[in-house]
Parts: structure tokens; C-alpha cells; sequence
């Protein structure tokens, strides 16, 4: 087990859809928010946390857990990372928006890296396929950025 | 009889035994003297269900249960909030407060119940019933003889509730409905039917995901699996050709993702399709309808609606998905059903068995079949399906359409940019406006001019960092190409000549190798002058001695 493994504390955390969440204390305190509410004292009662629903809470708890998990090698997260990483894209926004949120660094890198790998490499055309984004491009706009980016593409 | 007695909010299970006459206030002060250790709980204080919408409500509280339709073996809900269940109406969103989960593995499966298959519950009350009879009804063929019998053993106490006839009406009411392809049918006719009810009752373990109670085993991945077991179960008679499986199993995904099912001649949901029993073997095509079921309280005349067109081509389905109005923002995907079929069928196979391991406690079949290729099958329908139609659905119809791309933060956008290479970051700022103006960016372009040229280049001069990213860019191009003319024409020609040659004749110039003298004699060779006088009849490499053997020619 971790650092201090029995001596953790639990700290409840009040998802969005009031969904309670007991977390030991120091896989929660990876959440950069959490933490210095811990260390302000104020995370006595429920913290409540109005940005995130309850599933996403749960995955993002998750990861924290393995993360805090002392005894994973550079080589198991990574992979493991890899694999927690493997969704939808409704998840893996939700995962965005929530690591943003709490302030999880390492977890709000890795989804940011994983949507960056889906974009990276495609053409124009495909990024709208994936993403469901509208060209709202007039004709000579486009026919401008196609110039303007011509050297990008070969 | 026996009884599960599942907390609302916790999700806990208890297994309760109580006298075969048994009422509902009886059951109720059995079930407080089982969760004792929660003070507050009282007899009274406690609220049944059954769906985990209606209340179980009894004319008199000396009612037996099984004048309510409880028979052993069901699982019914209770919660201590008063608000949970209500009594006559369905909310639209049955309120959950006070979740208490555990950070275990069970986390994934217990919200994925309250999230995803929130909807999906609602459907159920009122589908069942029809399940039933289409398992039972005479008529149907069983070319899977096991797995019905299976199907059959834990469904066992509903059997009584076969009303083919109803259904069969049902059945060919529908066969009139205007779909487009011909085949595909949409049944709405039994949607809300309110008289269900009771019989509902009967049907609550099947609505209970057997996985649930071993949820504690269950990692993330299971989430997905186990709703495509329960939507398989709930939406497949006895016959299961290829076809029909993915046809469900893309069902289950539009239903995962929000949609649910609805008619488009009558503007009603539908609950559940009766596809049609025989399927070509073949080709077939058929049509569905979706929409939102914030669009149908909505109330208004026309809802709108997405469509799915499935339409086959050997072992390929392609599925269409589109606004059903106008049909505009077509997207597609294509499915092989050599390759999801099998695991589909299995996790299909696996809902009997898994059924009753869960009831042992015994759930823990994670390496039983590879869900891997669930996932790859979800994401492909979710992704490419489901989740723009429900975005075009959320825009047309003035919802807050679901999280995407594009509706992340703008720091958030820009971080994701920061992390693509500068080539394309150019092509995103191709795909709309908003992109493009997030691209334009200058600090992202000096990033990303550092990235690509290193930090020297970077120093020199200052701002317009997209087009000195654009001209390096240009001129790396360049370099590279030239750099590829270059070095590609000795390392065909010269290298390849000098040490090859072991020259047969010291006077030969070297001059004369790579180009067109180099090429020249070697068109001389041929017939007239070339055979008599070769010296090395052997030699594969014709040029290398073109110039001997002209000599020899002439000479001898």
C-alpha cells in the first residue's frame, strides 16, 4: 500500500447529481482543488463538487487511485493510462472538463494528449467527421485558409 | 417466498425470506429489521418499487403480495426518501439524492446504471410483457434451441403471461407503418400501456442486470458489456441471425447514448421494435427512428427525430444515420459482421450464465470474451453514429447539445493544440472558423516554430510566428527534396559501378560510367556484334562488359 495507507483519511465528495464519493484522502488530494481545500481545513463535510456528475467523479477517482498507488511502476501507469484513456468521446470530454476542474495536471494532460493523437495527421474534412464540427466557411474564406495553409498539406 | 430487496441508494442487496402469504406492511417491517442499523429506518418510513419509479402501493396495508404480482424471487427497490418513487406519474427523471458509493470498481457499474441506463430503465416496465410473449409464442423458430431453454429457465415464472394473440395483432398493426425501406418495421402500438402494470411485476428480475449485485468484481470495461447483455436480452426473441444481432446491438448503443425509440407515423416512443422475425438472409435494409425524450414531454407537434437506415452488402452493414425531418447531416459507418458478430453473439450467450453466477455472487467473467472488440464496435457506433446525430438532434432542436470538441473551454482547446504538431495545427485552422481563429494564435505559432526548428531559429527576428513557421516549413520541404534528388542519383549509379566493376579492361575510361555514356554502348550491344566473341557468356549484368564485347566483335 501507499504512504500511509491505514492512518488515511476518508474525505467524501458530493458529485453534481448528489452522488456521495468516500475517497481516502490521499488518493483525493491529487486533485490540485481538493487539496488546498484539505489544507484550508474545509473538507469536513461533504465537498460538494458542482461541475462534476457522478460517473465522471467516479472515473476521475480512479485514476487518482491508481496514481496515488505508490508501488505502480513508470511502465504499468502508462500502460494502464493507455487503456483508461480508451473511450468515447462523451467520456473523455466530461474527464476534460473535470480534470480541469479539480486541477488533476496529469490527468487533464492525458486526455488532452489522447484527443490531440485523434486529431493529429487527418485532413481538414476527416477532424469534421470525427468532432461533428460545421464548416461555416463561406466559399472564398475557404478557398483563402486553403492558401494560406496550402503548404501544410502535400 | 424469497425476495431481493435492493437499496435505492446504495445499491445493496439484501436477500429476504418471508412467509408465502405475505403483506406488503409485513414485508416492509421485515426489510427495517434487516437495515436496523440505519436509525431512522421505520416500517413506515420505507418505500417499495419495483421499477424504481412507481411505489408498490397496496389498497389495504393487509393486501398479500401476491396480489400486488410479487412472486418469489423478485427484486424490488426501497428507499427511505419519500420523493423517490411516485406513487401514479412517471417522472421523467427519477430522482436519485445522496448516492453513497464506495471508491471501489463498483463505482463504474453502479453510475453507469443511474447514468445510462437511467433511460433505459424507464423503458423497461413496459416492455417486458411483450418479450415475453414473443419468447413464447408458438410460432417462432428456435434455431438456438439451448440458449432459449436457458432463457426460459429464469424467466420461468412470467410464463403464465403469454398473450400471443395481442401481440400478434400488435404485430401486423404494424406492418402498415410508412417505413421507407419496406421491411422495416416500427411498433409503437403498445407504447405506455398502462394496464401493464401489474403484470410488470412478474417481469423485475429481468430488469434487474444480473451483473449488478457482483459489481464489486466489475472494472470499467464492464459497464459497456453488460448494457448490450441487457438490451440483447430484453430486445432478442429465440431467433438470432447475424443481422439482427447488430442491428440490436446498434440499438443498444443509440439507446446508451440518450436516443430512445420512436415512431415516426404516430409521433410516439417506442419502447422496444419489433423487428421482424424472419430475416433474409441476404440483403435486407430497414429503418429506425430515435429521438430524445426531453423532445417528446416537449409536447410539441412535430418532434423531432433521427433516423437509421441499415442496409446490408454481403458480410458489411452500413447504417445511415440522419435528422429525420430533411434528412440532412448523413453520417455513416460500416460495420462487419464478421467481426462483431461472434463476440456480440457471445456476450449475448453469456446472458443466462451470467445471470445465475451473479446470483451465486459468482460474477467475475472478465476474461470470457473479449470485450475489446465491444469497445471497438461501441466506439465506431458511438462515435460515428450516435453521438453526431444526437449533437445534429440537441442543434435542431434548441437543446444543450452534448459535450464535444467544440464546446470545451477555449484555454482547454488551446492546450489540445499546444500538443499537435505546427503541419497540423495548419490543417485544424482549415475545419471552421472558431479553429481557425484559436489557431492563429501567435504564441502557439512560436511554439510550435521551436518545436519543429529548435530554439536558434526561433531567436532570430520576431512576431509573425505562422508564417515563419510556413516559410521554414516551405524551405525544410525543400531542402528535404533536393537532398532526396541528390543523394538518389549516385546511390543508384555510382556506388553501384565502382565496386562492382572488376574491370576487364584497365583502359576503359571511368568517365564514361552513369548518364547516357554510360548507357550507350550497352544499346550497341545487341545481336549483330554481341554473341560471337563474348568472353563472358555468364554475365547478368549486360553493360558492365558492353564495351569488351564490341571490341571483341570487331576484333576476332
Amino acid at each position: 500500500m501507499s504512504l500511509s495507507p491505514s492512518t488515511s483519511k476518508m474525505l467524501s465528495l458530493k458529485s453534481s447529481d448528489g452522488k456521495v464519493l468516500e475517497v481516502e484522502e490521499h488518493v483525493a488530494v491529487l486533485c490540485e482543488t481538493i487539496k488546498s481545500l484539505v489544507e484550508d481545513g474545509c473538507a469536513d463535510s461533504p465537498i460538494p463538487l458542482a461541475n462534476v456528475d457522478g460517473a465522471t467523479l467516479g472515473n476521475v477517482m480512479e485514476w487518482c487511485k491508481k496514481h496515488a498507488d505508490q508501488k505502480a511502476s513508470a511502465d504499468d501507469l502508462e500502460d494502464w493510462d493507455a487503456e483508461f484513456v480508451e473511450r468515447d468521446q462523451g467520456e473523455l470530454y466530461h474527464l476534460i472538463m473535470a480534470a480541469n476542474y479539480l486541477n488533476i495536471k496529469g490527468l487533464l494532460d492525458l486526455i488532452c494528449q489522447k484527443v490531440a493523437d485523434m486529431i493529429k495527421g487527418k485532413h481538414p474534412e476527416k477532424i469534421r467527421e470525427i468532432f461533428n464540427i460545421e464548416n461555416d466557411f463561406t466559399p472564398e474564406q475557404q478557398e483563402q485558409i486553403r492558401k494560406d495553409n496550402s503548404w501544410a498539406f502535400e | 417466498m424469497k425476495l431481493r430487496l435492493r437499496s435505492l441508494e446504495s445499491k445493496e442487496t439484501l436477500k429476504i425470506e418471508v412467509p408465502t402469504p405475505c403483506s406488503l406492511q409485513h414485508l416492509k417491517e421485515t426489510l427495517s429489521h434487516h437495515i436496523s442499523s440505519s436509525s431512522s429506518s421505520s416500517a413506515s418510513s420505507l418505500h417499495l418499487s419495483l421499477n424504481r419509479k412507481h411505489e408498490l402501493q397496496a389498497s389495504s396495508p393487509q393486501d398479500s403480495l401476491q396480489s400486488l404480482g410479487i412472486t418469489s424471487g423478485d427484486l424490488i427497490f426501497y428507499t427511505l426518501n419519500p420523493n423517490a418513487f411516485s406513487p401514479q406519474t412517471l417522472p421523467p427523471i427519477p430522482p436519485i439524492q445522496d448516492q453513497t458509493l464506495n471508491l471501489a470498481p463498483s463505482v463504474q457499474q453502479s453510475h453507469m446504471d443511474e447514468t445510462n441506463l437511467g433511460e433505459f430503465q424507464t423503458l423497461d416496465s413496459n416492455t417486458h410483457e411483450e418479450k415475453q410473449t414473443l419468447i413464447h409464442a408458438p410460432s417462432v423458430q428456435q434455431p438456438k434451441t439451448s440458449d432459449s431453454e436457458m432463457g426460459e429457465t429464469h424467466l420461468g415464472e412470467s410464463e403464465t403471461l403469454i398473450q400471443t394473440p395481442s401481440v400478434q395483432e400488435q404485430l401486423s398493426e404494424s406492418d402498415c407503418s410508412e417505413s421507407d425501406m419496406g421491411e422495416g418495421d416500427v411498433d409503437e402500438s403498445e407504447a405506455l400501456d398502462s394496464n401493464a402494470q401489474k403484470e410488470e411485476t412478474l417481469e423485475n428480475m429481468d430488469i434487474d442486470d444480473g451483473s449488478e449485485s457482483g459489481s464489486a468484481v466489475v472494472g470499467k470495461k464492464f459497464s459497456v458489456p453488460s448494457f448490450l447483455r441487457k438490451v440483447l436480452r430484453d430486445e432478442l426473441p429465440d431467433d438470432v441471425s447475424d443481422h439482427r444481432l447488430l442491428v440490436i446491438a446498434v440499438h443498444a448503443v443509440l439507446l446508451e447514448s440518450g436516443f430512445v425509440g420512436f415512431d415516426s407515423v404516430t409521433g410516439i416512443r417506442v419502447d422496444r421494435f419489433h423487428l421482424p422475425d424472419e430475416w433474409p438472409s441476404n440483403a435486407f435494409t430497414m429503418s429506425l427512428w430515435y429521438t430524445l425524450p426531453e423532445l417528446i414531454t416537449s409536447g410539441s407537434d412535430e418532434i423531432e427525430n433521427v433516423v437509421l437506415k441499415f442496409q446490408s452488402l454481403g458480410r458489411f452493414v452500413n447504417v445511415y444515420g440522419s435528422l429525420g425531418k430533411n434528412g440532412s447531416g448523413l453520417h455513416w459507418v460500416c460495420l462487419d459482421e464478421y467481426r462483431f458478430v461472434q463476440t456480440i453473439d457471445l456476450v449475448w450467450a453469456k446472458c443466462d450464465s451470467t445471470y445465475e453466477m451473479s446470483e451465486s455472487d459468482g460474477y467475475s467473467n472478465s476474461n470470457s470474451y473479449p470485450d475489446s472488440e465491444i469497445f471497438e464496435f461501441w466506439k465506431i457506433v458511438k462515435d460515428g453514429l450516435a453521438l453526431p446525430l444526437l449533437i445534429d438532434l440537441c442543434d435542431r432542436a434548441g437543446l444543450v447539445s452534448p459535450p464535444c470538441l467544440m464546446r470545451l473551454p477555449t484555454e482547454l482547446k488551446l492546450k489540445i493544440l499546444e500538443l499537435i504538431p505546427g503541419v497540423d495545427v495548419a490543417k485544424v485552422a482549415c475545419v471552421c472558423s472558431e479553429l481557425r481563429y484559436l489557431s492563429s494564435n501567435s504564441d502557439l505559432w512560436k511554439q510550435k516554430f521551436v518545436e519543429e526548428f529548435g530554439t536558434a531559429a526561433g531567436e532570430r527576428g520576431g512576431g509573425h510566428w505562422r508564417e515563419r513557421f510556413s516559410s521554414s516549413w516551405e524551405s525544410k520541404k525543400k531542402r528535404k527534396r533536393m537532398s532526396r534528388m541528390w543523394r538518389g542519383y549516385p546511390r543508384v549509379d555510382r556506388p553501384f559501378y565502382f565496386p562492382v566493376r572488376r574491370d576487364p579492361n584497365p583502359l576503359w575510361i571511368p568517365g564514361m560510367v552513369g548518364g547516357d555514356y554510360d548507357r550507350f554502348p550497352g544499346v550497341g550491344i545487341p545481336a549483330p556484334f554481341g554473341q560471337p566473341g563474348r568472353p563472358f557468356p555468364r554475365c547478368p549484368v549486360r553493360r558492365r562488359f558492353a564495351p569488351n564485347c564490341n571490341l571483341g566483335g570487331f576484333n576476332s
